[in-house]
């Protein structure tokens, strides 16, 4: 049970409701990056979903969370296509899921935004048009050029797909399909320039660019961690990146430097996987099974098996639950190392997944901490002599009451 | 206190002590950008703990939620 492998948080009273939807509306995919933490992992479950999410499932899910809006008093919330490849089942699937959520929403004062992540290789003008109609945005995976690219992300027969996705990224990038173009999702590679990678990221000049650490932990070590974890080569890689973007003129916001700088300020980190802000976050697979977070499919099977199903389960009984609130508790759950670290508020004891081990579950720091701790006081530093270097007035420090020790 | 004694401590910093002149100062970069947002960003108050909060976070599996603007009328 995935309940005996986390620590139990005490005293929450209050339900966190859930803001993002994530539905999982195609079940395979067209592609099978070695990477793969749905097909290529430990859990493989998805075998046993539906291909597509139906008509049936998914007009129950949109009810559903109309239902658990209306119950919080919320007037807004955001569903996010995935997958598998959400656009596997070409335009009509995609109208027909748009049109069944504007239908159920419709004069519910809930304003709902919809997106989707994709590999790109299935976009199409029928596609862009449905998208630019229905206000969908799109972000793209991609891990660099072609020649760090096509390393991982390779098609069902191992053959590279960047060619192909460039040809696509052309049409998403032209000027009529521009505004449902979102960005790129990119899994780190250290092997790689990180240089190379963000200058031709960069160069599609995406709204946002998210660098994702690769889903490892203690059991499955990354590459260039396997023996000693307290080296620091994906913090390195990335500080590199953003040494060179904050010196460049460009409006792409990066996810993981952005949210980082934010919480030195005191605001919310922007994902997931940084800070201590409650996850508001659930899935929905295709047969319409609640699940937890799909990343913790590379921790161990069945990790993201909730036991629930939109059909028979309400989203206030699944933001009861307890590995649901686990996320939501801030340091408590964290383990004591993570507790005591001056950086915790910032890198939040990292993502979940990274902290896995069979031995201690998650009651680890990320595997990546040291990488994170680094990469935090360096933008810190950058940060503080940038200010400085303006002459500031009345700029003061505050000390976080909770956060950081002096050690 | 020097800038290596500040980033031991690693202290937060404060954006409502920060102008926008303060900003604008800042060469034309990403953090200029990043800090005048968390400036328009904190005018709205700040919430339980002190703590600034913007509403929900992200997956980390999905790029931004952001809404297709409305397309601009066309003749």
């Amino acid at each position: 049970m995935v309940q005996s492998i986390f620590i139990n948080p005490s005293g929450q009273t209050d339900l966190v409701p859930f803001h993002t939807f994530i539905w999982k509306i195609a079940s395979r995919c067209n592609l099978n990056c070695t990477y793969c933490y749905v097909y290529n992992s430990v859990d493989n479950r998805w075998r046993e979903q539906p291909r597509l999410i139906s008509e049936r499932v998914a007009r129950q899910t949109a009810l559903r969370i109309r239902e658990h809006c209306e119950s919080h008093d919320k007037h807004d919330a955001h569903i996010t296509f995935h997958g598998g490849e959400p656009l596997l089942g070409g335009v009509q699937h995609l109208e027909m899921l748009s049109s069944v959520i504007a239908e159920t929403f419709a004069d519910s004062g809930i304003n709902v935004g919809i997106s989707m992540q994709s590999n790109g290789l299935l976009f199409t003008p029928e596609i862009g048009d449905l998208m630019l109609a229905r206000r969908i945005s799109m972000g793209i995976s991609l891990d660099g050029p072609p020649e760090v690219n096509d390393l991982y992300r390779v098609d069902h027969q191992g053959k590279p797909t960047s060619t192909r996705l460039e040809e696509r990224l052309s049409l998403l990038t032209s000027p009529r399909y521009r505004r449902i173009f979102n960005g790129f999702l990119c899994v780190i590679n250290i092997a790689t320039d990180p240089l190379m990678v963000a200058k031709y990221l960069l160069s599609y000049n995406p709204r946002g660019i998210d660098f994702l650490l690769p889903l490892n932990n203690y059991d499955r070590r990354p590459p260039g961690k396997e023996s000693m974890i307290d080296t620091t080569p994906y913090g390195d890689w990335l500080i590199k990146i953003f040494d060179y973007w904050l010196n460049q003129k460009n409006e792409t916001q990066i996810g993981i430097f952005i949210s980082i700088i934010r919480q030195i300020f005191g605001l919310q980190s922007l994902r997931e996987s940084l800070g201590l802000a409650p996850v508001d976050l659930i899935v929905v697979e295709t047969n319409g099974d609640i699940e937890a977070v799909d990343s913790l499919k590379s921790t161990f099977h069945g990790a993201t098996r909730l036991g629930y199903n939109v059909f028979e389960n309400d989203f206030n009984t699944v933001a009861a639950d307890f590995a649901v609130r686990n996320r939501q508790s801030g340091a408590e759950t964290l383990c004591q190392k993570c507790k005591d670290c001056p950086v915790v508020n910032i890198c939040g004891g990292g993502y979940l997944p990274h902290r896995y081990s069979v031995e201690r579950g998650f009651d680890n720091p990320s595997i990546y901490s040291a990488d994170l701790e680094k990469l935090i006081r360096h933008i810190h530093a950058v940060v503080f002599n940038q200010l400085e270097n303006i002459q500031f007035k009345e700029l003061k420090y505050v000390t976080s009451t909770n956060s950081f020790c002096s050690c | 206190m020097t800038s290596s004694e500040k980033l031991k401590e690693l202290e937060e910093l404060d954006i409502s002590k920060l102008t926008v002149k303060d900003i604008s100062n800042i060469k034309n970069n990403p953090l200029r950008t990043i800090l005048l947002d968390m400036l328009k960003e904190s005018g709205s108050g700040r919430t339980g703990g002190g703590r600034l909060t913007t509403g929900p976070i992200k997956h980390s599996s999905h790029q931004q939620e952001q809404v297709v603007p409305e397309p601009e009328p066309t003749e």
